[in-house]
């Protein structure tokens, strides 16, 4: 703890850019609390028919790619059409996870009381079980957001993410195995939640057979309608299907793998540790959220594709306001963190992705990736 | 999600078969993990594999506070019987909001089912429907539901109702104008004035046309015209307008303090209670008690913060489903792992276990851990 509030300390007397928070006093940080809670009221005490027709407009885009994508694939002996049919269904499952899955589970809808857009009930197109995911993600890694030991989205158990991971032989193949992860990021975020590193602990193989059934249950279902149902329906062309639709799972992987890496794991993200949280209050929790997450900048339909997760601070901040409204306050947020002296991590995707690449290939070696601050 | 062969098919919906062959293991295991519904209403908002849904066909102004919807509901609506009502969703600014209401016209009417609404004071709700529901509006439908019902028997009735509790006792009155019998009906209604009386024109044009009913308006405010009178309901007025009133089958519906006037009478001359419906549901006005932990979300509320447990909820962010808000359709349901929670509707404390509740119309009582 001593080697990073010194590490920061460092870095704001050596660079104009600000890092960390600690040039705050207790009362600042309140007062940046103040702040970031009233633009989260303003937001929503003024959601209405406008989100409600934004969030319909997204589901029918999504239904009819969806529709359009499958049918075309049914010619997919046809180039352009297993090409168009592909990109059309791999639009709907990026869509369905990331803009619709992601944030209805977040609870963002739950205002419109339909039963259709519910957290309770909504279950997304992923191998991961809804219920499963509402625990490791809305819980323990929007709670514990970026702190070693505690979320285990830094690395997923598998990757060595933050300096403060100790180092094991294992990891010098991330760089490598990175990529597998990448390409079945959704059977890694179904398995996320078996905690296997906890397995046999505190946690009995039990409650683990419990979990390894659900996502049995859950991914069965993806497995027989992607790579079964529809590509027999398709008859002789049942290949052309099923590589579509293979293809539409891998592009959302990678697509949700990329826009993930980057929301916490770029240059200058800050990671915390256990005793970080002691006595933590809601304003030092937004200053968490804020310094531990990171944007990504481009055009509107960019924003949509992620989930809106290119607004990851913003995200971070308000986890279950309608995401698409992130990028109205961007620049509000943008505003209140230069008034405090706070970085506000941003950049376009290739930038970002570049640094998470580096750190991923800097950790994987042994010591700490600054070594120079430490 | 092969819904070219049946797109032909125009509103209210698909055949009955047609939804057969939509909703099946098959079509269930393609539309996975999505319902088959979420796909088919894209297309249109009343088809539905099961769900009755329907369309507003028409609007007819009542008065200048009730407005009567014509709704036309897709195949799935099973019928109803006179005295019924139904849980109706609508959206508003986007946000669907449920609420009950008697279904007022005669079963079996060329495909349509009316509803009567009054302007219920600053009713969001009720506001809405009368002000600026339109023709071409889909409403989500229960089935109906009630067994407030016309008598099977011949026996002379004795239909007591006030301001829009008027609705399922105008159902009776149509079906019995529609189908005949023998059995003769006096009909008292209380109302603030001609002006404000539901169903007027009808209600006369009935009367004059059907020797079995006699019709008796009772009006707050203006001058009564022939039989009718002005006033509050009293026994006293009920011996004059009714002599043999005690000799009738009582059906009565209306606002609680009408309601509870009629009963008091009745139960003070020994006549049997009237068969009753009640819309607004009179809840204890009992404060909550007790510290209510909301498990799943972590959160914590005194039970005191508000007068029961879904405005509790509601109160610290949480958005559970909800319904109708006074305990008829089941829509706000959750399930309490341990805790004593009160009845709104009988005062009455009791201690649940792994049970679930109507959240509208409990309120802590002690110590509750809902899973929220």
């Amino acid at each position: 703890m001593n080697a990073a509030v010194s590490a920061s300390a460092l870095a704001q007397t050596t660079t104009p850019v600000p890092r960390g928070w600690r040039h705050l006093s207790a009362e600042q940080v309140e007062a940046f609390g103040a702040d970031i809670e009233a633009v989260r009221r303003e937001v929503m005490e003024s959601l209405g028919e406008r989100d409600a027709r934004y969030i319909r407009r997204i589901l029918k885009t999504q239904r009819y790619s969806e529709i359009a994508g499958r049918g075309l694939l049914f010619l997919g002996f046809l180039p352009p059409a297993w090409l168009a049919g592909t990109a059309l269904l791999s639009l709907s499952k990026i869509l369905e996870n990331m803009e619709i899955g992601h944030n209805v589970m977040h609870g963002q809808w739950d205002w419109l009381k339909d039963p259709a857009l519910n957290s309770a009930t909504y279950d997304w197109d992923n191998t991961c079980p809804a219920e499963q995911w509402k625990h490791s993600h809305n819980y323990m890694h929007h709670t514990y957001t970026n702190i070693v030991g505690k979320d285990r989205d830094v690395g997923y158990g598998i990757l060595r993410m933050s300096d403060d991971q100790p180092w094991h032989p294992v990891y010098l193949a991330q760089p490598a195995y990175n990529w597998v992860l990448a390409g079945l990021f959704q059977w890694g975020v179904a398995l996320h939640d078996l905690e296997f590193e906890r397995v046999g602990k505190d946690k009995s193989w039990t409650e683990v057979r419990q979990q390894l059934r659900q996502i049995w249950k859950k991914s069965s279902k993806q497995v027989l309608k992607d790579y079964l149902l529809f590509p027999a329906l398709a008859g002789p062309g049942f290949l052309f299907t099923l590589a579509g639709n293979v293809t539409a799972n891998l592009v959302r992987n990678l697509w949700s793998y990329a826009v993930i890496f980057c929301g916490h794991f770029t240059d200058g993200v800050e990671m915390f540790s256990e005793e970080d949280i002691v006595g933590e209050t809601r304003a030092r929790w937004y200053l968490r959220q804020l310094l531990g997450s990171s944007n990504l900048e481009g055009g509107r339909a960019f924003h949509i594709l992620t989930g809106h997760l290119s607004h990851q601070i913003e995200h971070h901040l308000f986890p279950d306001m309608p995401a698409h409204r992130y990028a109205e306050i961007g620049s509000k947020v943008q505003a209140i963190c230069e008034k405090y002296d706070l970085p506000y991590n941003t950049g376009s995707l290739p930038r970002q992705f570049g640094t998470v690449m580096k750190r991923i290939l800097r950790l994987s070696l042994p010591g700490r990736r600054k070594p120079a601050l430490a | 999600m092969n819904t070219g062969n049946i797109a032909e098919r125009k509103n209210p919906g698909l055949s009955r078969l047609g939804y057969r062959l939509l909703d099946n293991a098959v079509t269930r295991a393609l539309a996975s993990p999505l319902s088959v519904d979420d796909y088919l209403s894209q297309f249109n908002p009343l088809w539905s594999v099961s769900e009755v849904r329907g369309r507003i066909t028409r609007t007819v102004r009542e008065t200048a506070d009730a407005v009567t919807l014509h709704i036309r509901p897709n195949q799935h609506w099973q019928g109803h019987q006179a005295g019924q009502h139904l849980v109706l969703g609508v959206e508003i600014g986007g946000v669907r909001y449920t609420r009950c209401f008697s279904i007022s016209s005669a079963p079996a009417t060329q495909g349509e089912i009316t509803v009567s609404v009054k302007r219920n004071g600053n009713g969001l709700v009720s506001n809405y429907l009368v002000d600026k529901a339109q023709a071409g509006e889909i409403l989500h439908l229960s089935q109906a539901r009630g067994d407030f019902l016309l008598p099977q028997d011949e026996a002379p009735l004795l239909m007591i109702s006030g301001g829009s509790g008027i609705t399922p006792l105008m159902a009776m009155l149509r079906q019995r104008a529609a189908l005949g019998g023998s059995g003769s009906v006096v009909f008292v209604h209380y109302s603030n004035s001609y002006a404000d009386t539901l169903f007027y024109g009808e209600l006369r044009a009935l009367a004059a046309r059907c020797d079995w009913l006699d019709l008796r308006l009772v009006i707050g405010q203006g001058t009564p015209i022939g039989e009718d009178r002005r006033g509050l309901f009293s026994i006293e007025q009920l011996d004059e307008l009714v002599p043999d009133a005690s000799a009738r089958t009582a059906l009565l519906c209306g606002p609680p303090p009408l309601m509870e006037r009629v009963n008091e009478a009745f139960t003070a001359r020994g006549w049997a209670r009237p068969a009753q419906e009640q819309f607004q549901v009179k809840l204890a006005a009992v404060a909550g008690e007790g510290q209510v932990r909301f498990v799943k979300s972590g959160r914590e509320a005194s039970g005191e913060a508000a007068p029961n447990l879904l405005e509790l909820a509601e109160g610290q962010g949480l958005n559970p489903p909800s319904g109708c808000r006074m305990g008829i359709c089941h829509g706000c349901k959750c399930r309490v792992q341990e805790g004593q929670v009160r009845d709104l509707r009988n005062g009455e404390v009791r201690t649940v276990r792994d049970e679930d509740i109507q959240l509208c119309v409990h309120a802590a009582a002690g110590s509750v851990q809902l899973e929220l």
